[in-house]
């Protein structure tokens, strides 16, 4: 049972969250100028590292606020990320 | 004489009777289980699993691996060890794995097979012929104890707790650990598995502070349960410690007398793992015989419950620990033989005691037989001076002893092997896990103290930064003899059987022959042989089986290592685990404000999507399904029906780029559309295939409300949310979710305008309220909004109106057109009322692989827009191109025959271009309207296909259909339109 | 036997869902004379009404019931034309109030947040028993109103009972 530090409530069990996936995967901006192999990765490819991964998870149950966090997939250890735009 | 007149924690005032294998006996409040059968001279508690070879008790704690019995007074619960059942009166228990009894189990003729049965036989016998044919036969013979007949009738809690420093283990470090960390304010939670605390200090006549030690355990947990920031928990086994430092426990028996069992979920900022040590056997031809006991459990035994397992002891070690104990048998009238010692040279400390005593000690001497099959007669050893053999009852040995290092190595926490004390020891830290004490491999008391000490005294400096407040001074305690281990190992071929894992019947042999046959690895030895793999987990027997292997392979411990530890470190009840979400909890049910009304009216009650408890029809006395169905779609069709459409999710969205998010959600455009207007979306995934459908109105310039499927709605809004908050953070858009706030009653039918129109109301309902128009207003009053959207294909009026009025307005519809027999629908009928239509359902005939153009939905697809989520992907299909499954109608030759949704689509016989599977079917069901099987179905190029015939294979019947338009009734949708 | 304990559903009152940022925050903190609570957990405690923050530009103003269409229609108003969201969400909702001496003893077994960090007059969200609530202390460790989404207001009236220590 993870502890996630959601930047607005505080740390709490992962169970109040919802794990969007790696936050370096972005939308094309233009997905129409992405080549079919582009465009197959995008959807269904993942780095999936063994180490630090940078993730979006929702706090769906509290704030409803979708922050990002750095986690360790061996160890679990959790980096809050700071929010560029705040 | 077995129990003693004197001593104890016993209470003689109160016997209690209970029964052991269907014989009546008599113990004493405080007693165990197995105590009580100690005391009665019971020597015999079970039968191995493998050999049903006849076993006795082995240890007193929960590390006991003979004594299972079936708890037959408390649940019938299977599998329990008797040393931690606390005898109640009238309790029954009966052995597993044993018939007819325990004494004489007819089963034992395994033991005379054994040969058959070593080590992973399972894989290499068995083999010919039908598995199933075997299977019958070891079914009756494996196993332990049975289920339960009866429903568990215990309540159980699940609580979740938070703490500053969580300590695992009363004993007396654990104590000392409590007492530094409680000092300085910090929230403190004890847990501790035993009825009462105090560890080993229970069992054992130590001195604290000049004073017995049992009097410095009551002071100091006295005062430390006072303390407001304590929470101390006996009975209470901690499981398993999880990541960021949560510990599961069981609290076995609350004071809360409602409940039989909490279970804990605890948060901590540091764990003190003070579990201490579990002494192991010492590995010998006929280890495992009844009346073969382990050192420390006899003393146990006697010291706590005065229960004295026999009258003449020899006591066999490598260590030190046993020459503690001889004061204890002989205050107990026990005669000691003798000690034999497999070291060549115990210290002077150790045969000081012995001398002490009078107990004469052979050293360099080694068991090589226990004469005795249901008790022990003697015992044969062999040492410098030649073979031997004498007289005794019983047997205590000593093999040194195991930390216990669970919890730590849940956390992830590494384990070294410390050659000193021969133990697998914590290393490298994980977590916030502290180990002090035994499980640290700190076995001297006074070493432990300290170590409670300074470890508690860092727990705070690290969590706080500074040190300023006085530590409690650590206890002194009288001296004690060091401990000394050697250990030497039986010699290889050993006659006669050795046991290293007495669950599973696991013997040096087989170790010898699952290492002669190339597992080298520990984790597969552990499999091979399932050593470690019974309900015991291997506590005493797995260092055991490491030395062996290392041995056999010529390397050292350290590199041979231990196996993999996982929760939970005792079995856990599933009623603990389950908690209160059970029976009429067992899942979060959800409700409209009709749900009362549809079951006070006769409902049949069933979950649909989103947990909630829908209506699937409503039944007239006499009728089964298809009469209401029938009875219903017939009234939707031809007068008036009323279905509760309330769990469909609704989405405010507000703000100026409002119109242009939903154009690029949906697959056509909303940004066009008129205030006052609806519109029917379609929304793809970002992989081109149906994610969801529904109507979208346009409340103001900048207001709009979404509806979407039930079962849809909370991945709609997440997919909403994200690309809101992650992707397209530009677009100033808000959303709400107001699902629950509205209610939905659909008035359906030709008659529809006519009942709505008996109502008192200012909205017009004539032909200028048009298809897919809306229309704020009041109903008799009631605020709503009515909007003509149709999901049964006929003229429809959704009346939205807020929670708190509904049940009002739903009965005064009800009243209204009780004249032309308005018809309450079920979800059963309007699924089929949406199969007649061929209304897509991307639940249904999406599937996860289909996109709009394979179900004739292209006429929604404005692939002129710049973009939007699922284009890229459509793009692709189409260049891609290739044989694609569209979705069609079919319609059987035999009118009546039954088809299930998901049968298979078969080329028909004529066919001779095609084969295999074509398709399947994604809706049947018996039309009403149409008075025949229809169903909607996904078929490789079904499209192109319409008039071919194919076959319908399901599990139960077959049949030969024709393709046609996914579209039986009404197909240019006129009615709903009127 | 059961927990000490008083469980009781709310009613007669009115939940406004307000969104927005800064700017229009400070058009309703004209409309009502108040500063609106800005951090986590926090809440404006008043007579005529409550101002709940749920995150940084997310906030419920609670009132009785029949203040509820005139507070809505004075903070519409007031946001007028700006990009805010001004939502009656009463209805979405179902109160109850939980107090006595074992109330924490009742929440702890459906909310796993840790409800030692929060004092009187504070608010929060957050998972309870599988379906979300949204809680505000009224005084630490007694006396706790919560809110959850009104489709689970039967399932978690049973929840209640059953926590407490009630077999039905």
């Amino acid at each position: 049972m993870l502890e996630i530090p959601c930047p607005w409530c505080g740390p709490r069990n992962e169970t109040e969250f919802v794990c969007a996936g790696e936050a370096d995967r972005k939308r094309p901006a233009n997905p129409e100028a992405e080549t079919e192999e582009a465009w197959a990765d995008y959807l269904f490819n993942t780095t999936n590292p063994k180490g630090v991964v940078r993730e979006w998870w929702w706090h769906v149950s509290g704030c409803t606020r979708w922050f990002q966090i750095d986690r360790d997939t061996v160890t679990h250890e959790i980096t809050p990320v700071k929010d560029p735009s705040k | 004489m077995t129990r003693l007149a004197n001593g104890g924690v016993i209470d003689r005032q109160r016997p209690l009777r209970f029964t052991f294998n269907g014989k009546r006996y008599q113990g004493y409040e405080g007693d165990t289980l197995a105590s009580a059968l100690v005391a009665n001279d019971v020597l015999i508690v079970g039968r191995s699993f493998k050999y049903h070879r006849p076993r006795g008790l082995l240890t007193c704690g929960p590390e006991e691996p003979n004594a299972l019995v079936q708890l037959v007074s408390d649940g019938d619960q299977p599998n329990l060890r008797a040393t931690e059942i606390p005898l109640r009166e009238d309790l029954e228990a009966r052995s597993v794995n044993c018939w007819p009894s325990a004494k004489f189990d007819l089963r034992a003729i395994n033991s005379v097979l054994a040969p058959l049965f070593p080590a992973g036989f399972y894989y290499k016998t068995f083999m010919a012929g039908r598995w199933d044919f075997y299977s019958r036969f070891i079914r009756q013979a494996a196993g332990l104890g049975h289920s339960p007949k009866e429903r568990d009738q215990g309540r159980y809690e699940r609580v979740n707790h938070h703490a500053d420093v969580l300590i695992v283990g009363a004993g007396p470090s654990g104590i000392q650990a409590a007492r530094v960390s409680a000092e300085t304010g910090h929230d403190v939670m004890v847990l501790d598995m035993q009825e009462s605390p105090g560890g080993h200090l229970l069992f054992h006549p130590r001195q604290i502070d000049g004073r017995a030690a049992s009097d410095w355990v009551s002071r100091e947990v006295g005062e430390l349960q006072a303390r407001e920031n304590v929470t101390w928990l006996q009975s209470t086994t901690a499981t398993g410690y999880y990541d960021h430092n949560m510990v599961i426990a069981v609290q076995h028996e609350p004071a809360e007398s409602w409940l039989k069992e909490r279970l804990w979920h605890i948060r901590a900022s540091k764990v003190v793992i003070a579990t201490g040590a579990v002494e192991r056997p010492l590995i010998f031809p006929g280890n495992d015989r009844p009346g073969v006991m382990l050192a420390d459990a006899a003393v146990r035994y006697i010291r706590r419950f005065a229960a004295v397992p026999g009258k003449r002891v020899l006591i066999y070690t490598n260590n030190s620990t046993p020459y503690a104990h001889l004061e204890t048998f002989k205050t107990a009238g026990i005669e000691i033989q003798s000690i034999l010692d497999l070291r060549k040279s115990p210290s002077e400390a150790e045969l000081s005691l012995a001398r002490n005593s009078e107990v004469p000690v052979i050293v360099d001497a080694r068991i090589t037989g226990v004469q005795g099959r249901s008790g022990v007669k003697g015992v044969t050893y062999q040492n410098g001076a030649g073979t031997k053999t004498v007289r005794c009852d019983f047997v205590c040995h000593s093999g040194g002893w195991n930390p216990l290092i669970h919890l730590y190595s849940h956390a992830g926490g590494r384990s070294r092997f410390e050659q000193a004390s021969a133990a697998f020891v914590p290393g490298e830290r994980a977590q916030g896990a502290y180990p002090i004490g035994g499980a640290n491999g700190t076995f001297s008391l006074a070493e432990g103290l300290k170590e409670a000490t300074d470890v508690a005294n860092t727990l705070f400096c690290e969590s706080v930064g500074n040190s300023a407040w006085s530590t409690p001074a650590t206890p002194a305690t009288e001296d004690e003899v060091a401990y000394r281990i050697d250990q030497i190992w039986p010699e290889k071929g050993l006659k006669g059987k050795a046991f290293v894992d007495f669950q599973n019947d696991v013997t040096t042999a087989d170790i010898a022959l699952a290492v002669r046959e190339n597992f080298q690895s520990i984790e597969h030895v552990k499999r091979y042989t399932t050593a470690g793999m019974a309900v015991d987990q291997g506590k005493i027997g797995n260092p055991n089986v490491i030395g062996l292997v290392s041995r056999e392979l010529g390397e050292e411990q350290s590199s041979v290592g231990t196996t993999t530890f996982r929760p939970p470190f005792a079995p856990v009840s599933f009623g603990a685990i389950g908690g209160s979400e059970r029976g009429p909890l067992i899942i979060p049910a959800r409700t409209t404000p009709m749900t009362a009304w549809n079951i006070e009216n006769g409902a049949a009650m069933d979950e649909a999507g989103a947990n909630f408890r829908r209506p699937f029809f409503f039944p007239r006395p006499g009728e089964v399904m298809e009469d209401a169905v029938a009875r219903e779609a017939a009234a939707v069709r031809t007068s008036c029906g009323i279905y509760d459409g309330s769990p469909l999710g609704t989405f405010e969205l507000q703000g100026p780029d409002t119109g242009e998010l939903l154009n690029r959600l949906y697959t056509n455009r909303f940004d066009n559309l008129p205030v006052g207007r609806g519109r029917f979306g379609l929304m793809l995934r970002e992989d081109g295939r149906l994610f969801d459908d529904g109507v979208t109105f346009r409340v103001d310039q900048n207001r709009y409300l979404m509806s979407c499927g039930t079962g849809a709605a909370g991945p709609v809004y997440a997919h909403i949310d994200r690309l809101l908050q992650t992707e397209w953070t530009d677009l100033n858009v808000y959303l709400v979710n107001v699902s629950a706030a509205w209610a939905t009653m659909c008035v359906c039918g030709p008659l529809a305008r006519v009942v709505l129109g008996k109502l008192e109301s200012d909205i017009a309902l004539d032909p200028t309220f048009q298809f897919l128009d809306f229309r704020d207003g009041a109903l008799e009053g009631i605020n709503v909004r009515v909007a003509r959207v149709s999901y049964t294909g006929e003229l429809s009026f959704e009346v939205n109106v807020a929670r708190r009025s509904a049940l009002k307005l739903w009965k005064i519809l009800m009243e209204a057109g009780k004249e032309f027999d308005i018809t309450p629908v079920g979800s059963e009928t309007s699924g089929v009322l949406r199969i007649e239509k061929g209304f897509i359902s991307p639940g249904h005939e999406g599937d996860n692989i289909t996109n709009p153009f394979d179900a004739g939905m292209g006429w929604i697809v404005d692939m002129t827009k710049s973009d939007f989520i699922g284009k890229r992907s459509l793009l692709r299909d189409i260049k891609l191109g290739g044989e694609r499954q569209h979705v069609v109608g079919l319609l059987p030759d035999d009118e009546r025959a039954p088809v299930a949704d998901g049968s298979a689509l078969l080329p028909a016989q004529e066919s001779n271009s095609r084969s295999g599977f074509q398709g399947h079917v994604t809706a049947a069901c018996f039309s009403p309207t149409l008075k025949r099987t229809i169903a909607l179905a996904l078929l490789k190029d079904g499209q192109n296909r319409h008039g071919e015939k194919v076959v319908i294979s399901g599990l139960e019947n077959s049949c030969v259909a024709t393709v046609t338009e996914p579209a039986f009734y009404d197909p240019k949708g006129e009615r709903m339109r009127a | 036997m059961s927990y000490q304990v008083e469980v009781s559903s709310l009613a007669h009152y009115a939940l406004i869902n307000l969104r927005g940022e800064t700017q229009v925050t400070t058009n309703w903190e004209a409309v009502l004379d108040v500063t609106f609570p800005k951090s986590a957990h926090t809440a404006l405690i008043s007579r005529a009404f409550s101002i709940l923050s749920l995150a940084s530009d997310h906030w419920w103003v609670r009132t009785a019931l029949k203040n509820e269409d005139e507070l809505f229609h004075r903070l519409s108003e007031a946001v007028s034309g700006e990009h805010a969201a001004v939502t009656v969400v009463t209805d979405h909702f179902q109160g109850f109030s939980i107090k006595g001496p074992d109330a924490v003893a009742v929440l702890r077994q459906g909310f796993s947040l840790d409800l030692r960090r929060l004092e009187s007059g504070q608010c929060t969200r957050g998972g309870f028993a599988r379906c979300g609530a949204t809680l505000q202390v009224v005084e630490s460790g007694r006396a706790y109103e919560l809110f959850v989404e009104a489709s689970y207001s039967e399932y978690v009236e049973r929840w209640l009972k059953m926590a407490q220590g009630h077999t039905f």
